[in-house]
């Protein structure tokens, strides 16, 4: 049946195996280079990465993550990936109280596995005849069913506890992921804005160029027209970039728990694609998913949850007791048990219950499992292609534009093209430009996601900017 | 050296040359400045040597038939790569690797056989342009002949009978063909003395091109803006001057086979009459002193003038867009412009880039060009850059060694005027 196999699969997915996940956590005091960014694929060497299950894992008041007050941590500038991901990990208060409220499966394994006390009860008693001597009367009874039982309680909690330090790391993970994709948005915001300013500054050219044609009245009125409208557009343009650009950054402000967004300076010009990265295995992506690992102790701990009940149901409650009596001279000592007769209670109703969480939840590991799959293709279709259209600028586009331009200056000198035809093609090679920022983007976030899903995590990308991105292209005739 | 010296040193090497040749030459040409009838004694009033400045004459073997003789050449119809001045090269389609091909000097009267190769990647035909021929030697693809396809030789037999100045071209695919440069020119020598008793006697070819700066082939697919105006396949300052003595006669035959253009021919100095046309000679009555001559696409016109004056004269195509090479028309027209915000703001969007034409389009010599381009052309000149280009060369005439440099006599030059002649002549030059 499917719920055993679900079972036995839950357990082989224990979390026994390091989860050595290269997390930046520089900037909490740990000498960690920033690795979280993608390029760490290849550099995986000593020190250099974080354990996340150290990070996270009992005492957790004494983990990186807790150790140091949010807020405090210095903004690099120019500020990288991977300081915006240490930042991010340092600063984030969630990520802090999902770190903290690991105590609470912590204390509850702890609880589960105390022993039961036992029951002391002291009898004294006088008759009304006062001649007879005191009596009393001593018992000690001790529960043993539940005793007997601490152990299987204390390993359901286990698997509880165990899912949620899995969720945690998952956690970390995601938070470092968000803080990797808000950076690449903001650094691209950054510089789509700078390119289209650049733009902006070949429209104004050519426009001061028609004007200066329209003084010297060597041209009629529409191209200094044309040009002007050009210009004004291209102001537009800027305009909504500025807005891009203002919104990426409080977006990554927000996101590393730093006040003053003014605190963020991008690298500057960066159309540099990073190196291509490795395949993503899909049965590595499921196998190491800390969500779905989670689910499966989840699983386990039902099962054995399941498994307890049924015990604690079927089995008679015993409770053994001795007890001791002195009556006047005599001293009598006997012992006992009280067993409940499981007849009616056998826990059915709980162990449904159970059951039925069980299966619930055996579906959403199942449904889990497939979309991880299908997101792992995806996911490394998008690597591939964004690796190549990435490595398409910088070896050929953007060398081909610049020829273009270094081309019709020579054009212009030869009288070929006109002044207007350099700054056309100077504003072709801003807009290759962009687009490169454009491709170099969606390559970083789909290594990104490749990183996060290699390492075990799993989740949906960051709310995209509120203002959409808008066409770079502005309509408008160059002047001749 | 004489003149008369120099022509009979030619002559000779020509008959060393010629001598050993019993079978067709596929040599490209003859030096320049030989004809056929240099090796006749020179004197005043024999015809002298043909010379083509840049060019070749195609060497003539003679054949001794029953019937005669046979003067024989060889054409080579072939593509290569033509050098129309130093930097601007292209693939052009010619004769013996030469465009305009080696110039046809034929005897008047005599049977000529021409053998001609194609090596072209279509058919290709000759028409021999003026020249009376039996109409199925008139080489009119379809009409006169068939053509001759690609790997093939055919000859061509047929006697001249005016002397003159005459063409020969392609006459299939005639737009492509004679684009690329299938033309030449074809001079009939007279037998007896020729009687404009000229002492030189020069052949140019006008041609024109469509190149865009940076191309490597000329566009014959061209209808206007050609902009690789040529004389004998070059362009100023590749053009050889044409050489003469102080006080001699001297004749030039032009020809026209550009696509579309029709060239104002200017010679500078002294003044010219039109002889002859490829239509026959000028009766003397009906010629006129001239210094410009309209050279029709299609036409011959043979100018002769005595070099009175020494000096470098100018002879050039009068349209001034035919004088300069590779000339653009679209960089706009920014005299008077005052391109300070412009040039302000270019100087940061693209620091290699200038704008230019401010004052005027004089500056834009010597910027960096696109390869395999010499946009406007010039050169270095006795008294500073000489701007023309294209069609533009110098009739150099010297009363001493036809290589000496000219120096204008003292006070034959302009100057700067001197605040004491303004003052005499009483000029006000307005602050
Ligand atoms: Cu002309």
């Amino acid at each position: 049946m499917a719920i055993e196999r679900l079972a036995a699969r839950a357990r082989r997915l224990v979390f026994p195996v390091t989860l050595a996940v290269p997390v930046a956590l520089a900037g909490c005091g740990l000498p960690a280079p920033p690795s979280f960014a993608p390029a760490s694929y290849a550099r995986r060497d000593a020190g250099s990465e974080v354990d996340v299950w150290a990070a996270i894992s009992a005492p957790s008041r004494r983990t990186p993550l807790a150790g140091r007050p949010p807020g405090n941590a210095p903004v690099p500038t120019p500020l990288r990936a991977a300081d915006a991901v240490a930042l991010a990990l340092c600063n984030d208060r969630d990520l802090r109280a999902t770190v903290l409220e690991l105590g609470v499966p912590e204390g509850m394994l702890r609880q589960a596995e105390l022993l039961p006390n036992p029951a002391v009860e002291f009898d004294l008693r006088r008759t009304s005849d006062r001649a007879q001597p005191l009596q009393a009367d001593v018992r000690i009874e001790y529960a043993l069913t539940r005793a007997l039982l601490t152990p299987a309680r204390g390993a359901v909690a286990a698997h509880d506890l165990q899912a949620a330090r899995l969720d945690a790391a998952a956690s970390v993970l995601e938070a470092a992921f968000s803080a990797t994709v808000l950076h690449a948005r903001w650094e691209a915001a950054e510089e789509r804005l700078r390119l289209a300013r650049v733009s902006l500054a070949t429209f104004a050219a050519a426009r001061d160029g028609a004007d200066a044609l329209t003084q010297a009245g060597n041209i009629s009125a529409i191209p200094a027209a044309a040009a002007r409208a050009s210009h004004e557009e291209a102001r537009v343009v800027v305009a909504r970039r500025e807005l891009d650009a203002l919104v990426a950054r409080e977006a990554l402000a927000a996101r590393l728990g730093i006040a003053d967004p003014a605190r963020l300076v991008a690298a500057g010009p960066a159309v540099e694609p990073e190196a291509p990265a490795t395949t993503l295995d899909e049965e590595k992506v499921v196998a190491g998913n800390l969500r779905l690992r989670a689910t499966g102790e989840r699983l386990v701990a039902l099962a054995k949850k399941t498994g307890l009940l049924r015990l604690e149901g079927q089995t008679p409650d015993v409770v053994v007791d001795g007890h001791g009596e002195q009556d006047g001279l005599f001293v009598e000592l006997g012992g006992g048990a009280r067993i409940s007769v499981p007849l009616f209670d056998r826990k059915q109703g709980s162990i449904a219950a159970t059951e039925a969480r069980y299966d619930g939840l055996a579906e959403r590991f199942q449904a889990q499992a497939r979309r991880l799959r299908a997101e792992s293709r995806v996911v490394a279709a998008e690597v591939r292609v964004t690796d190549a259209c990435a490595r398409q600028y910088p070896t050929t586009i953007l060398p081909a534009r610049r020829n273009v331009l270094a081309e019709t200056i020579l054009m212009m000198n030869a009288m070929h093209a006109s002044v207007f035809d350099v700054l056309d093609a100077r504003r072709r090679l801003a807009e290759a430009e962009s687009a490169a920022v454009d491709a170099i983007e969606r390559q970083k976030i789909a290594h990104a996601r490749a990183l996060l899903l290699g390492n075990g995590g799993d989740a949906p990308l960051p709310q995209a900017p509120m203002s959409p991105r808008t066409a770079f292209e502005v309509p408008g005739e160059m002047t001749h | 050296m004489n003149p008369i010296d120099r022509r009979q040193f030619l002559g000779a090497g020509l008959a060393l040359t010629g001598a050993g040749v019993g079978q067709i030459s596929t040599a490209a040409a003859a030096p320049t400045t030989v004809g056929a009838a240099a090796a006749t004694p020179a004197r005043r009033g024999a015809a002298p040597a043909l010379e083509v400045p840049n060019g070749a004459i195609l060497p003539l073997t003679r054949q001794q038939t029953a019937s005669g003789t046979v003067h024989v050449g060889h054409l080579v119809v072939e593509e290569f790569t033509h050098t129309f001045a130093p930097g601007l090269e292209a693939r052009c389609w010619g004769y013996n690797g030469r465009t305009p091909g080696p110039v046809l000097a034929l005897p008047e009267g005599e049977l000529v056989r021409l053998y001609v190769t194609n090596r072209l990647p279509e058919p290709t035909t000759i028409h021999w342009h003026g020249l009376v021929v039996p109409n199925g030697m008139d080489g009119v693809s379809g009409l006169n002949q068939a053509p001759i396809p690609p790997g093939e030789t055919w000859t061509y037999t047929f006697r001249p009978r005016r002397p003159g100045t005459y063409m020969y071209h392609s006459h299939f695919d005639e737009m492509t063909q004679m684009a690329l440069g299938l033309v030449g020119m074809l001079v009939v020598l007279p037998k007896g003395p020729d009687p404009e008793h000229v002492d030189r006697d020069f052949v140019l070819m006008s041609h024109e091109w469509k190149m865009v700066a940076g191309a490597r082939r000329p566009d014959p697919l061209a209808m206007n803006d050609f902009n690789v105006l040529t004389f004998n396949g070059k362009s100023y300052p590749a053009t050889e001057p044409l050489r003469v003595r102080t006080g001699e006669r001297v004749r030039i035959r032009l020809g026209n086979l550009g696509p579309m253009d029709h060239h104002s021919i200017h010679l500078h100095g002294p003044p010219f009459e039109v002889t002859g046309t490829d239509g026959g000679a000028i009766p003397r009555s009906a010629r006129f002193p001239e210094t410009t001559v309209l050279l029709a696409v299609g036409a011959t016109r043979d100018i002769v003038f005595t070099a009175t004056e020494p000096g470098d004269w100018a002879l050039h195509c009068h349209m001034t867009h035919h004088a300069m090479t590779q000339m653009g028309h679209e960089s706009g027209n920014f005299i008077g412009a005052d391109t300070r915000a412009l040039d302000e703001k270019l100087g940061k969007l693209a620091p290699d880039a200038m704008t230019m034409g401010q004052t005027g389009m004089a500056g834009m010599a010597g910027m960096a060009l696109p390869k395999n381009s010499i946009s406007m052309g010039g050169g270095p000149g006795p008294f500073g850059r000489i701007d023309m280009g294209g069609m533009f060369t110098v009739v150099s005439v010297r009363d001493g060694a036809e290589t000496d440099r000219f120096t204008p006599p003292a006070g034959t030059q302009p100057r700067r005027a001197t605040a004491e002649e303004l003052a005499r002549d009483g000029i006000v030059v307005a602050k």
